[in-house]
């Protein structure tokens, strides 16, 4: 079994507080990640969860035991975890073989030699390194070392195994390869793991469920398509890619279908969706949050009374295509695909897909300018 | 991989695990108690002696020690001498080092290792064989160079006499100047050749570019060095007393060792040792202040290609100032030391009927005062480097990695014996021990405590560096795999800092092999260290069989700094 329970969970450095009152519920079997910016907490919570930091308020529960809690915290020897590090923290002076079978040489009772040898070739073997046990780590590749550092952790069969950015250290391609792999890993093992990143792409692509944390508070606790399509927030919707947040007004509020008739800044009116607990009042300034592959746009025909926009700048990326529409004061980003047609200075028109945007308390802050990450 | 057992790994009951944390942490409270307990024994215990033996010992508290010490004209004389002797040093050492420095770092001279090579070697000769060596060749009289001269100009008496001022300093220098030498060299290294082609890009002369812009860089790590020769140059015990005390030229630590002899003044001893020890703190500390303001040495980023500068015609004047140098500082001494001990009779000279191996067959199979001073001498350094090393791993871990409150303080009684000079730290340990019941004073145990107080700094600083290199996360993946705290220790740290272990463990053998100060000040009939056997045969004349006993001494060093070479090279290879 692999349940972990997180209660109240709290760390401070110094006045700094790092992790505050942080709850999670982690199932067996599942992958979870815990997702955020550098600096949220989510390595100091993973590293509480492996017993190398006490909490200074909260526990940590596994399968019903307290491992973790102000007055005692379990040894990390004492878990029966695993873990992979971020630069692997292979012992460069142990061969692959012996990297591999330390663990397996920790358990009580002892293990049988030849048992021990059958399981570190069987885990090279899943992890694609068989015969690699006789060379040393440094005159392994990165991605070799990434797979070691793997095998090392796989091997005592764990019931959970905790990734601290396991694949920051690899080139694009491999990193796309090793995130299949640990996926179909996870899913044929089952077992629970506990996945920190700073990458939402990752985090959507492998994870059960994802943990977005901002500076040391849970935002949101949810299943990828749901974090990336009814975000908690703001901050949650931004960072979980590219959006356009558009200052709007609400006209009129449906309890029922919890939808928001809005007028956006720039004159249309669309029925949206509220975010989740967001209940506005008819005349209230808001944000509509919408995501760029939800606009399309289309040519302007002299009829139409759709607003006109004007494409202020089209970034070509390959296998899509990027427009910023200039429409009074306010800039949108458009994904469209890679085939279209447009320069500065067309005039176009746009439809917003209003089910595919939120509904949000007005931002005051300046995060609502995305468009960095797009140069 | 096979269908997952579920392992009950995890399912143990909690009252078990909650044990076994318990007695992790208490293995980590020990190590912190023996380490403290430690530092307390061999740092505080005699240096608490020392401050009140200065203060009027048990009976009462006087300045009386003090007032008696400033009003004695003799104490003046020695510290102006002291002074003389440090500054001279240093002054040599930066005119011959900074060039040295900058020939090997910045330009094309031939037979660069070499000169790393002697640079070292300069700094391996203990003090004492380089003074005794040079009673050999500058001895008013009879010493080699002296004849030599007399011989080919027929003049009454050789220019020489290394009894005097300049004579000791000169031998000083050149034990110390190889700090300026590597410190220097290690800065210029750590400046890109950028900002020197960004100058000459800019119309500068080569010269105008050293004087204007690299040497400027690199003063923050000159001043440091100088100030290193200055506190090295103030405590060199074995060159003071050879070269200065046949002709009552005193200093600050031969003064002190003189009033140690009978009757013993300890009132005086130990405030003129508080006196050195200020003025060696006070010089740290403006070191470590230099050092501290060096931030822009820093900013040279990734230290890229160096620019080697053609020294075109200059180049063999340049070898040859720099070989002229070191055949003062190591052909001269060494030499002649080898030469000695393979002579029947020093005042012979080199003829083949005067060559022969007696000296070593005597100091080594004859004389039993040798024999059994080589043999503690072994035992002893061997004890020291062991336990050295492995308290300086214990320190630098609990630096590093428990980081308990406090681990400051552990960290700062651990740097105090490098402001205190070997003699006075014996003087201290003679007080310390002397009133205790247990038999200490007066055995092996004595010597071995000094040794390991005078070099836990090296052992903290050589098992530091190791550390240093070593991610926590090594450690933390051995304790997840299930090891635990000892066991990670045990197959992962320590084998991991194996090549700085070794290191340290060398370096402090051999510094406690030529070690003089300590050891003279704390012998007695039956613990004689080589250094002491040297220097009581220098007195009495034989110095053939000094410079057999030297050669030993020497060749040891020399072997076990090759070997150790050698063995941190092949260990770990890290990636």
């Amino acid at each position: 079994m692999g349940t972990i329970e997180i209660k109240g969970l709290s760390k401070n450095y110094g006045d700094l507080r790092v992790v505050d009152a942080l709850g999670l519920s982690i199932a067996d079997g599942q992958f979870v990640t815990l997702l955020g910016p550098s600096g949220c907490g989510k390595t100091t919570t993973l590293r509480m969860i492996a017993g190398f930091i006490t909490p200074d308020e909260g526990t940590i529960t596994v399968d019903g035991a307290v491992l973790s809690s102000p007055d005692h915290v379990v040894s990390p020897e004492n878990r029966g975890m695993g873990m992979v590090f971020q630069n692997y923290a292979l012992w460069p002076h142990k061969s692959v073989f012996q990297n591999v079978v330390y663990g397996l040489r920790m358990q009580r009772p002892k293990l049988r030699r030849e048992d021990m040898r059958d399981r570190v070739a069987a885990i090279l073997d899943t992890v694609g390194l068989a015969g690699y046990g006789d060379r040393f780590p440094g005159q392994l590749s990165g991605g070799q070392q990434q797979r070691v550092a793997l095998a090392r952790s796989l091997v005592t069969e764990p019931s959970i195994l905790l990734l601290d950015e396991p694949l920051s250290n690899l080139d694009a391609k491999l990193r796309d390869k090793m995130r299949d792999e640990l996926q179909e890993i996870q899913r044929r093992t089952n077992i629970t793991f506990v996945y920190v990143t700073h990458d939402q792409t990752e985090a959507m692509s492998m994870s059960d469920r994802i943990a977005v944390l901002r500076a040391g508070v849970l935002e949101q606790y949810a299943p990828p398509r749901q974090v990336y399509f009814r975000p908690a927030s703001v901050a949650v919707a931004d960072f979980m890619g590219l959006i356009n947040l558009i200052p709007a007004r609400v006209e009129s509020y449906d309890r029922p279908t919890a939808t928001a008739e809005v007028e956006l800044d720039f004159g249309a009116r669309l029925g949206v969706p509220a975010a989740d607990g967001f209940e506005p009042a008819a005349g209230e300034q808001v944000t509509v949050a919408v995501r760029p592959e939800s606009i399309t746009i289309r040519p302007a025909s002299a009829v139409d009374e759709d607003p006109f926009a004007e494409v202020s700048r089209v970034m070509m990326l390959g296998h899509l295509c990027y427009c910023v529409l200039r429409i009074g004061e306010v800039e949108l980003r458009v994904q469209t695909d890679n085939h279209v047609d447009l320069d500065r200075g067309d005039r176009v028109c746009f439809d917003i897909d209003p089910r595919r945007a939120s509904v949000f308390p007005a931002s005051t802050t300046s995060e609502s300018a995305p468009a960095k990450e797009l140069v | 991989m096979n269908a997952v057992m579920i392992d009950d790994q995890t399912s143990k009951p909690p009252a078990e695990r909650r044990a076994r944390h318990r007695r992790g942490s208490v293995s980590a409270k020990l190590v912190l108690g023996a380490a403290a307990a430690a530092l307390v024994v061999l740092v505080v215990y005699p240096l608490f002696w020392l401050v009140l033996g200065s203060l009027g010992g048990t009976d009462k508290f006087t300045f009386s020690n003090y007032l008696r010490v400033v009003s004695d004209p003799g104490l003046y004389d020695a510290l102006i001498n002291t002074l003389l002797i440090a500054t001279g040093a240093c002054v040599i050492s930066l005119v011959t080092g900074v060039p040295i420095a900058w020939l090997i770092s910045r330009t094309n001279i031939p037979g660069k290792g070499l000169l790393r090579m002697l640079t070292s070697v300069s700094f391996m000769i203990p003090g004492f064989l380089s003074a005794l060596a040079y009673v050999m060749l500058m001895a008013p009289n009879n010493g080699w160079l002296n004849r030599l001269v007399v011989s080919v100009t027929g003049a009454e008496k050789g220019p020489f006499n290394i009894y005097s001022l300049p004579g000791i300093t000169m031998v000083t220098s050149f034990g110390v100047m190889a700090y300026v030498v590597m410190l220097t060299s290690a800065a210029l290294d750590s400046v890109d050749s950028g900002v020197e082609q960004s100058a000459r890009i800019l119309g500068a002369s080569r010269w105008k570019i050293l004087m204007g812009i690299t040497l400027p860089l690199v003063t923050p790590a000159l001043l440091a060095s100088a100030l290193l020769v200055f506190v090295q140059s103030l405590a060199l015990f074995g060159s003071h007393a050879i070269l200065g005390l046949p002709v009552q030229i005193y200093t600050l630590p031969t003064r002190i060792y003189s009033l140690f002899a009978f009757p013993p003044d300890y009132g005086a001893a130990t405030a003129l040792s508080m006196m050195l020890v200020l003025l060696t703190v006070g010089c740290l500390y403006l070191q470590r202040w230099v050092l501290a303001r060096r931030s822009y040495i820093t900013t040279g980023g990734k230290a890229g290609v160096h620019e080697t500068h053609d020294l075109g015609r200059l180049k063999w004047p340049a070898v040859i100032g720099c070989h002229a140098f070191f055949a003062l500082a190591v052909y001269f001494p060494v030499g002649v030391l080898l030469l000695t001990s393979l002579m029947t009779a020093q005042g012979s000279g080199l003829t083949l009927d005067n060559f022969t191996f007696d000296n070593y067959f005597a100091v080594l199979f004859e004389s039993s005062l040798t024999r059994r001073a080589a043999i503690n001498s072994l035992i002893v350094a061997g004890s020291a480097a062991t336990l050295g090393v492995l308290l300086g791993a214990l320190i630098a871990y609990i630096n590093f990695r428990l980081k308990p409150r406090g681990a400051k303080v552990l960290d700062y009684l651990a740097t105090i014996p490098l402001g205190l000079p070997g003699i006075v730290l014996a003087v201290g340990l003679v007080l310390a021990w002397i009133r205790l019941p247990v038999a200490v004073y007066g055995t092996l145990a004595i010597l071995l405590i000094a040794y390991l107080t005078r070099y836990i700094p090296l052992g903290v600083r050589s098992a530091d560096s190791a550390l240093r290199q070593i991610d926590p996360s090594l450690e933390e993946a051995g304790r997840i795999s299930g090891g635990s705290w000892l066991r990670s220790m045990a197959e992962i740290t320590l084998p991991l800092m194996k090549g700085g272990l070794v290191a340290g463990w060398s370096l402090i053998f051999v510094q406690a092999i030529g070690e003089l100060a300590v050891a003279i000040m704390l012998f007695t009939v039956g613990t004689e260290t080589i250094a002491v056997a040297i220097y009581q045969r220098s007195e009495e004349g034989h110095f053939e069989e000094v410079a057999a006993l030297s050669m030993l001494v020497l060749i040891a060093t020399a072997l076990i700094l090759g070997l150790t070479r050698r063995l941190t090279r092949a260990s770990v290879t890290r990636f």
